[in-house]
């Protein structure tokens, strides 16, 4: 790369960024750049003021991307969908044609769509999307990942709960949990989560209030799916460090494990550790090799 | 095809997208209910033209044109609550400083576009299609979409840009209301 921007480019820097703007490079194009693009590239980087605005708009882009994708599904939404789609099949096997005539074809391999499909009003659809009964719609869908924990934290003063009190009577189901309404109160994740490949919030974010406390710890259901890999499922409750009579130390995987036990016939491992005033505990119902593994990835230099 | 085996393949669509379906209807809506909505408009008409989808492999990208589909339809049924077109910045070569922003700045930047530029954008992020796949979705010429992209993240940019100060003032503040 030189320190000069060449007048004689085919592209100059406006065009040149612009152009980038369209793919993704990281920190290679993910797919073959045409003629356009390889001069917009080739012109990016051989002009240091272009550069530096490329690296930081990647930089962005990446985050932007992290946080676009961090969205919560709805819990049940998958047998929703399912149940929908089956009571559809029920109705096309009474009345096939008045569904099927409705004469456009969809797109097949990103071919564009006839504009015009069947309007829905007064349909099966319709009847179907007024009748939405989710458990949990009131929640918002997002968890604020952000990096550095843009979060507010409720104020909820009292005593100090003991790790081993936390061990003991965190549920494992959101059963009467309330749900948290507003995300943005929750803390930050381990900051190694957003980037393990795999792990998702998969249900709705809950307060849980340990019984004879004044102090609300967030649970947070997860899942964690890798190749070659039993799933591993689980809750992650965190609290504010000073809330915690005995807090767990930095996060070490021999240290992390806290409790190896059975609850309802099923084993539970327990790992906890503290980050940036925050302590978090991972309940994992299975051995304790599930949540080691987990720990691994979750270790700072790990992830 | 018989009804068991059109549920099965569609149950099994259902498993294999619903979650990026729900999250990519979610960015497009920037609602719960929208977002629910969306994704099961888009199964239940999967549902009704599967015989139209020959290869399993390109499911994603079908589902994804249903999907833009109903988006637009339903949008254009609705208020518009975006900026116009000609109010969003041309693209400018002026660095972006890295920023603090969370999901819902990023939710609320998003909303403030109009639906021509938030699909290729939401979709770009998503890392679901290509700007020539988005260009053949939604039947509009390359240079268009480059341009809506292009354009889109420069909103984006200047959007969370401009909130910073807001958004550092809220992560010092941790007793004061989100409330804005
Ligand atoms: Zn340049």
């Amino acid at each position: 790369m030189t320190s000069f921007c060449p007048e004689s480019d085919a592209v100059n820097c406006a065009v040149a960024l612009e152009r980038l703007d369209c793919v993704w490079i990281d920190p290679v194009p993910d797919e073959p750049l045409d003629a356009d693009l390889s001069a917009a590239m080739e012109h990016v980087r051989q002009c240091s003021a272009c550069w530096t605005t490329f690296e930081k708009r990647r930089e962005c882009d990446a985050r932007l991307a992290m946080i676009m994708q961090t969205i919560l599904v709805p819990v049940g939404l998958r047998e929703q969908l399912l149940a929908r789609t089956a009571e559809m099949s029920v109705d096309l096997n009474i009345n096939t044609d008045a569904i099927l005539k409705t004469g456009n074809d969809l797109p097949v391999n990103g071919k564009p769509l006839v504009e015009k499909l069947g309007h829905r009003e007064g349909t099966y659809e319709a009847a179907l999307l007024r009748r939405r009964a989710w458990t949990i719609t009131t929640a918002a869908a997002m968890l604020v990942f952000a990096a550095s924990g843009s979060w507010l934290w409720h104020a909820m003063q009292g005593r100090p709960t003991s790790v081993q009190t936390l061990c003991e009577l965190t549920p494992l189901t959101a059963e009467g949990l309330p749900i948290v309404q507003d995300l943005s109160q929750l803390p930050a994740l381990p900051q190694s989560w957003p980037r393990i490949k795999g792990l998702k919030i998969i249900g709705v974010p809950c307060w849980f209030q340990p019984p004879g406390s004044k102090t609300a710890a967030s649970w947070i259901p997860f899942e964690l799916r890798q190749p070659k890999s039993k799933p591993i499922h689980g809750v992650l409750l965190t609290m504010l460090r000073e809330n915690v009579l005995d807090p767990p130390s930095e996060l070490m995987v021999q240290s992390a494990l806290l409790k190896y036990a059975h609850r309802a016939g099923k084993p539970l491992s327990v790992a906890g550790w503290s980050e940036q005033g925050v302590v978090y505990l991972c309940f994992v119902n299975d051995e304790p090799a599930a949540i080691e593994r987990l720990m691994k990835l979750t270790m700072p230099t790990a992830a | 095809m018989e009804s068991p085996e059109l549920q099965q393949r569609v149950a099994e669509l259902i498993g294999q997208h619903y979650e990026l379906l729900y999250r990519v209807s979610f960015r497009l809506t920037g609602s719960t209910a929208d977002a629910e909505d969306l994704t099961q408009q888009t199964f239940l008409t999967a549902h009704q033209k599967l015989h139209q989808l020959r290869e399993l492999e390109s499911a994603k990208s079908w589902l994804l044109a249903i999907l833009r589909h109903h988006f637009f339809r339903n949008r254009s049924r609705a208020a518009r609550q975006s900026v116009p077109l000609d109010s969003l910045p041309e693209p400018s070569d002026s660095i972006d400083e890295p920023t603090v922003f969370d999901s819902e700045e990023l939710q609320l930047a998003l909303n403030e576009l109009p639906e021509e530029f938030r699909f290729p954008l939401v979709l770009y992020y998503f890392h679901e299609l290509s700007y020539q796949e988005i260009a053949t979705q939604l039947d509009i010429p390359l240079g268009t979409v480059m341009s809506r992209l292009s354009r889109g993240k420069q909103h984006l940019r200047r959007r969370l840009i401009a909130e910073e100060t807001t958004i550092q003032a809220l992560i010092i503040t941790p007793t004061s209301s989100l409330t804005r």
